[in-house]
């Protein structure tokens, strides 16, 4: 600068932003319409040349990386992805993912909606991993027990325990349990004080699980608890896993796990079409039966906690009136 | 309606826009939250125009600041053609002191003496407070050290208690300039030829602060008619202060960088310099209002019926960041100063009752300045809060009430824009404010570039915590009549 007031570079400046003020002012008054219509779901439609409200269409997979088709044409993105400007119609959505099934479905989009449309994947089983042992595997079962889960095995050269990764194997008891009665089993259960219950239509096993320390030294034998002549429908354990309760043909009977024989008659139901369920925790005996003063199916609880052992023998309920019979 | 009447409904005003904005998106939330979601889209398309705007301005002002930044205005004096020769300007260093620590008045004599001004024609005034014990102690023992460096050093001691005041820095400050009147016509001096500079105690003038103060001065045709603003730059313990401190100061700094782009309108703030002349006819600072440093402007542009301006300096002033005792002490002190700093709210007040008053200027230029005012104060006390807790805020209640609605999903994807857009204006700033960085010292790490990198994401916290909610706390007193007392922020010089 040599001469003067510098007070002319400020009308430089003063230009520039009174261009820039004025520039971004109309644009962004220019906009708002187009925002809210954004915002809104319209999408200028060239065949009607009117805005039309759409929709969105959220897509995604378990795993993520699937790869879309929707009525056929390719997506390019892969889920999860979101599809905006969707016309409000039904679509077939289908995910493609190697290794997987495909999945196929139709979506119905709304307008100035988002249609979720969140799915799992199910892998194409083509390899599976083996129990390398020497013995036939005819039944198994999932141990019940919140902790230490197992598996029960019931093979050609007895009843094992295997844990989920099959890495180790236990041996229960050296008897066999026949083939054919093996395959008939229904479910197995574990009692707390190392027995072993398991059941057919028929009947009730009991066998003793032998502690962890102890050699398998003797062959455990698998005893006959309980036989009936009607079908057993389900049976659990109750009375602090003293005795069974099962449910067999129109009856709930319970029986002691540990003395062969001791029968209790529970409950006499109206109806084959009973359903029961014993929750073994909270002592609670739930079932359904057919009510023919109400002239319905009614669904039946009874809690059994302060019933205890010496009242069981007395026990018993009547159609209609829950009551005690001494 | 009498004068105490308008002004209370005066008040009232701001904060009532303010709150009434908050409420207005809380009950739309509640009743019509697709409304709300569709107006906040709206709000946050505006915000982003006025930060795209922002930050467009303050590269402007970067690229002014740059441009200068070398000059050698003395030298540029012997090709002025102007009325005064540069023999016959006085500065006057003004410097309101209360409780502030001697190595913190020390310092700013130091830097006053590192100027490339002819020292000779500077004189320096400590301006104490009558209340403060053993000032005077403390300004005699200044001035004994520094009174042979500069023309003259003269001591002030503002009474307390006087009837009308409120204790507060303009008080001070008016009343060390009356003695300083009295001084310089003693002395001969024509006040016409002198310029003053009112700092806070703590402010280091940059190298060539008064040669280009006096360029100026010298240049400009209506030189009184005009207020000098340095920008400023919060370094003088940057390397001890506290990260979210530091992001809240250098946004200062940005602000008043980008304030400056708006030249028309640009006001004073703490530190500044006009002509003596002025300060006289406007009847100097006012004693009763904490916004001394803005309310100046005010005074001189009422008094010249809207012929006055503020001309930002080409030259920064380096001021220190309010810092305490520790984590909580700082932010106890920083929202003292934020909410101090937005309490110039009281502007809006005094030019309203000013503009009703005055025929002469036009209804124009009334409106667009209570309306920048206005806007302003608004704006600041409110579009953190927005952004920063009302925007997740529907976001959350749509994810749970109204997930499947299109608007609250384009409101997600919307933000999701903004935030990429506002996160290159953040890197912007950050490459930017790094040459407001002085040098770094021996003893501070290269690990503090790191943190000061780093230190940029409490940015939106921040914002609302020490930006939105003091301007709010200020607005809402001012509306209930709560005024506010002056608070000095804490300085010190760190030994290191």
């Amino acid at each position: 600068m040599k001469n003067g007031y510098t007070g002319n570079n400020l009308n430089r400046y003063l230009i520039a932003r009174k261009i820039l003020f004025w520039l971004i002012t109309f644009t962004f008054i220019g906009s708002i319409p187009l925002a809210v219509l954004f915002s809104l779901g319209y999408k200028f439609d060239d065949s009607s040349k009117m805005f039309i409200k759409t929709g969105a269409l959220y897509l995604n997979t378990d795993p993520v990386g699937a790869t879309i088709y929707v009525n056929g044409k390719k997506v390019p993105a892969t889920s999860p992805t979101t599809l905006r400007y969707v016309l409000p119609k039904i679509y077939q959505v289908q995910f493609e993912k190697e290794g997987y099934y495909s999945y196929k479905k139709n979506v119905a989009v709304r307008q100035s909606r988002v249609t979720e449309l969140d799915v799992m994947l199910i892998p194409i089983v083509t390899t599976f991993e083996c129990l390398n042992e020497n013995f036939e595997v005819y039944r198994f079962f999932f141990s019940k027990k919140f902790l230490d889960k197992k598996i029960i095995l019931f093979t050609s050269e007895g009843i094992y325990y295997a844990d989920f990764s099959f890495a180790s194997v236990m041996q229960i008891t050296k008897e066999v349990l026949p083939r054919k009665v093996a395959f008939t089993l229904n479910d197995a259960i574990e009692v707390n004080d190392n027995i072993l219950l398991f059941w057919d239509d028929r009947h009730v096993y009991s066998v003793t699980v032998p502690h962890d320390d102890e050699p398998l030294v003797r062959r455990e034998t698998i005893e006959t608890l309980y036989a009936t002549k009607e079908k057993i429908h389900n049976l659990y354990l109750g009375f602090k896993e003293h005795y069974a309760i099962i449910h067999e043909g129109d009856q709930i009977n319970v029986i002691d796990i540990h003395n062969n024989g001791i029968i209790f008659p529970m409950v006499q139901l109206k109806d084959k079409n009973a359903q029961v369920f014993y929750d073994t925790r909270e002592e609670i005996l739930y079932f359904t039966d057919y009510d023919q003063g109400q002239e319905k199916y009614v669904l039946h609880k009874k809690k059994c906690k302060e019933d205890l052992l010496s009242r069981l023998e007395s026990f018993r309920y009547e159609r209609g009136n829950e009551k005690e019979i001494a | 309606m009498n004068e105490g009447t308008k002004k209370r409904l005066l008040e009232v005003i701001p904060g009532l826009f303010s709150w009434t904005v908050i409420a207005a998106f809380v009950c739309l939330l509640l009743i019509k939250p697709e409304l709300a979601a569709l107006i906040l889209i709206v709000y946050l398309l505006y915000l982003t125009a006025r930060f795209v705007y922002m930050t467009l301005l303050l590269l402007l002002a970067h690229r002014r600041v740059v441009r200068y930044r070398n000059i050698v205005w003395s030298e540029t004096y012997p090709a002025i053609e102007t009325d005064l020769t540069l023999e016959q300007i006085v500065h006057v260093v003004l410097y309101p002191v209360y409780n502030e620590p001697e190595d913190v008045i020390e310092r700013s004599l130091a830097a006053l003496m590192e100027t490339d001004y002819n020292h000779k024609k500077i004189v320096v005034v400590l301006a104490g407070e009558e209340r403060e014990d053993g000032i005077e102690r403390k300004l005699n023992g200044a001035k004994k050290k520094w009174t042979s460096s500069f023309f003259d050093i003269l001591i002030t001691i503002h009474p307390k208690d006087i009837k009308g005041e409120i204790p507060a820095k303009g008080a001070n400050a008016t009343y060390a300039a009356k003695k300083v009147k009295a001084y310089l016509e003693t002395k001969g001096y024509n006040i016409e030829h002198v310029v003053i500079s009112c700092f806070d105690s703590d402010t280091k003038p940059s190298k060539c602060y008064f040669s280009c103060l006096t360029y100026h001065f010298l240049t400009h045709p209506r030189r009184h008619q005009i207020s000098y603003q340095p920008f400023p730059i919060y370094s003088n313990n940057i390397f001890e202060a506290p990260s979210f401190a530091r992001i809240i100061e250098m946004g200062s700094t940005f602000w008043q960088l980008i304030e400056s782009m708006k030249f028309d309108k640009f006001i004073t703030f703490s530190s500044h310099s006009m002509s003596f002349k002025t300060l006289v006819d406007v009847g100097y600072w006012p004693v009763d209002m904490i916004s001394d440093d803005s309310v100046i402007f005010w005074k001189c542009f009422l008094h010249f019926n809207g012929e006055y301006q503020t001309y930002p300096l080409e030259v920064p002033v380096y001021m220190d960041i309010a810092c305490g005792q520790g984590l909580w002490d700082t932010i106890k002190i920083q929202y003292r100063q934020k909410r101090r700093w937005a309490w110039g709210v009281e502007n809006f007040v005094y030019v309203c009752m000013g503009f009703m008053s005055n025929k002469k200027i036009t209804l124009s230029k009334k409106m667009s300045r209570v309306f920048q005012l206005l806007d302003n104060h608004i704006h600041w006390a409110t579009w953190a809060i927005i952004v920063s807790f009302f925007t997740p805020l529907i976001m959350i209640w749509a994810q749970h009430r109204l997930q499947k609605q299109l608007i609250f999903f384009n409101l997600s994807y919307i933000n999701g824009m903004i935030s990429n857009l506002l996160l290159v204006i953040l890197v912007l700033c950050v490459v930017m404010s790094k040459q407001f960085l002085p040098s770094r010292p021996h003893h501070v790490s290269r690990w503090f570039y790191v943190s000061y990198i780093l230190q940029w994401l409490l940015l939106p916290m921040v914002s609302a915590v020490l930006g939105s909610i003091p301007a709010l706390d200020a607005q809402t007193r001012l509306m209930f009549g709560r005024y506010l007392s002056f608070h000095r922020t804490p300085k010190e010089v760190k030994k290191t």
